[in-house]
């Protein structure tokens, strides 16, 4: 992934916590911190997902993840995203006029 | 034949499904260059094995991938509309490309805007709904199918389109 230097005040605990992660994760600070930064990030991405506001592929590419790397994260996380009821029902009425 | 487009996410679940072949024999099947990539190319780079199935289908010239040309419809439609990635972007253009009967996703944020533009879609579970009301597929196989991707789908559109397998 690529990264940028980023200028931020961040709150006190939020250090301590990214050095008792450090610690138990055995990386150096920054890296915990980045770490706790984007487990945040994919909370919030997968909220949107999960929600219909951004598809599949634009999750993919907030996270710098793949596709295929989105739909597992969903299933480990009981996500099950799909058409609104009244999109179901625009879709049975198109399934309706396929012909093999 | 009918044609139909797939975005990633109606690809990869229709493989999950275990009846992407029978799709293929019955339909026109497409994606986009850009969904090859996501869901082929980097998916094998990851060792989805998903991936190499749909790799095997494209091989084998069953699934055709399409080098997607702009079209003037699908940019008035997308506008400024930020939510979807480039593969849903050229499943669109792809889509009218071809004149495709529809489109085949069960992305929410892709619907989300086919619906609001009146472009024809279909979801997974419905398609699965529809090659057992053409007799391609049986109703046992149907409801596996449908199994196989109930962890992905939303549990409404799982039980009606069980529902609806179980009456045919």
């Amino acid at each position: 992934m690529t990264t940028v230097a980023y200028p931020l005040r961040v709150p006190k605990k939020l250090i301590e916590l990214a050095e008792l992660r450090s610690k138990e994760e055995y990386v150096d600070k920054a890296t915990a911190l980045r770490q706790l930064i984007y487990l945040g990030a994919e909370d919030y991405v997968m909220g949107l997902y999960e929600k219909g506001r951004i598809s599949l592929s634009m999750a993919a590419d907030l996270l710098d993840k793949n596709v295929h790397d989105i739909i597992r994260i969903a299933q480990k996380r009981g996500i099950r995203v799909g058409a609104t009821e009244e999109q179901q029902k625009v879709s049975e009425e198109t399934a309706k006029e396929l012909t093999a | 034949m009918t044609k139909l487009v797939f975005d990633s996410d109606g690809i990869i679940k229709l493989t999950k499904s275990g009846i992407v072949n029978r799709v293929i024999e019955n339909f026109n099947c497409f994606i986009s260059d850009r969904v090859h990539t996501e869901s082929v190319i980097e998916g094998k780079d990851r060792l989805y094995e998903d991936a190499f199935q749909i790799g095997d289908l494209v091989e084998k010239n069953k699934l055709r991938v399409i080098k997607v040309k702009g079209s003037n419809k699908a940019k008035k439609i997308l506008g400024e509309y930020e939510f979807l990635g480039e593969c849903e972007k050229s499943t669109l253009h792809l889509f009218f490309n071809i004149n495709a009967k529809a489109i085949v996703s069960d992305d929410q944020a892709f619907l989300n805007l086919l619906y609001r533009n009146n472009v024809p879609f279909i979801i997974p579970s419905y398609l699965i709904v529809r090659l057992s009301e053409l007799k391609i597929l049986d109703k046992k196989e149907s409801l596996s199918a449908l199994e196989r991707i109930k962890p992905h789908i939303k549990e409404s559109n799982y039980l009606k389109a069980k529902r609806n397998i179980e009456v045919i």
